[in-house]
């Protein structure tokens, strides 16, 4: 407003072309903060924050009540009807988990062919994620960095970068400046952090595979996930 | 700090960077202040590719408006070329 005020001031009363510019700056730097503003979601921060937290001891109370100590598999919408979902293991051995075909649409599921081969079902902030993606992620580093990037920075806005390596059935993410760390809880010991999370789900799309989460650090701020892809 | 309050931050002070410079240079034409100002936000705005889609589909519409003003002043030039020849 102050610069759509000033411009015509000093470009017809002043006659200076350089001071009209200055409000010409005004105005387009108004304009576009209006913008942005309007973007944001009614919801605040605080309310957000309040549902993850829900979301997050809802699950940790499930799986503390049932006893589940194995590490989540992410599974691509492919294998889950459609949504992205994680899936825990009901047995604790150290067995590989063989999926051999897609998952019914239910709480507790069975996944092989093992009477033993049951596990629970549960959607992850990344399967709400997946939905802001336009288009699906492709399985190199770089289109995973950038569906992560997309989601984690420009979405979520709970990092400020990252990087991604593949290197076999293994990727590695750097994540620079997290907003999100990990705590050494039952949830994110089973699940992994909520950036895991997130970042196991992109990865599971992109690559149509089961995913897990092997390890979490945190150096400096910087948090470094490793995951691994399922066959 | 966020990516939309990085994004104002870096338009902020390229539109600095550019009065200043182009204050200085001596330059006296509004048009060309303007054709500057707007093609630095759009640079800007495709460097961000992280934005989230709301926010892009906003800056989007404000490069569109930019752009018609931008279409507008070489539109005047052109006209302004053609009548003096």
């Amino acid at each position: 407003m102050f610069g759509a005020m000033i411009s015509p001031v000093f470009y017809f009363i002043v006659k200076s072309a350089p001071l009209s510019a200055l409000g010409i700056s005004f105005l387009m730097l108004g304009l576009t903060c209006i913008a942005l503003a309007n973007t944001r979601p009614p919801i605040s921060p605080e309310a957000s924050q309040m549902m993850l937290q829900t979301g997050i001891e809802n699950i940790a109370a499930l799986l503390e009540e049932l006893g589940l100590r194995g590490k989540a598999i992410y599974l691509p919408p492919s294998l889950r009807n459609g949504r992205a979902q994680a899936l825990i293991p009901l047995r604790h051995d150290q067995n590989p988990v063989q999926i051999t075909n897609r998952i019914q649409g239910r709480l507790i599921v069975r996944y092989g062919h093992d009477p033993e081969a049951l596990g629970i079902a549960v959607t992850t902030p990344g399967s709400i994620c997946l939905d802001g993606l336009e288009i699906q992620p492709g399985p190199t580093s770089a289109e995973l960095a950038s569906a992560m990037n997309h989601v984690l920075v420009g979405m979520l806005d709970i990092a400020s970068s990252l990087t991604v390596n593949t290197n076999n059935s293994r990727v590695n993410i750097e994540v620079s400046n997290p907003k999100l760390s990990y705590q050494n809880i039952w949830f994110y010991r089973s699940m992994g952090s909520p950036l895991a999370s997130i970042a196991a789900t992109i990865t599971s799309e992109a690559l149509d595979k089961p995913i897990t989460v092997t390890r979490e650090e945190h150096r400096g701020n910087k948090n470094m996930i490793e995951l691994e892809v399922l066959s | 700090m966020r990516i939309y309050n990085r994004y104002i931050l870096t338009l902020a002070l390229l539109f600095t960077v550019i009065n200043v410079t182009m204050i200085a240079s001596g330059q006296t034409s509004l048009d060309t202040y303007f054709a500057v100002l707007v093609i630095a936000s759009l640079v800007v705005t495709l460097l961000y590719v992280y934005l989230s889609n709301r926010a892009r589909k906003a800056l989007n519409a404000i490069a569109l408006s930019f752009f018609v003003g931008f279409l507008a002043v070489v539109a005047l030039k052109v006209i302004d070329i053609l009548y003096r020849a």
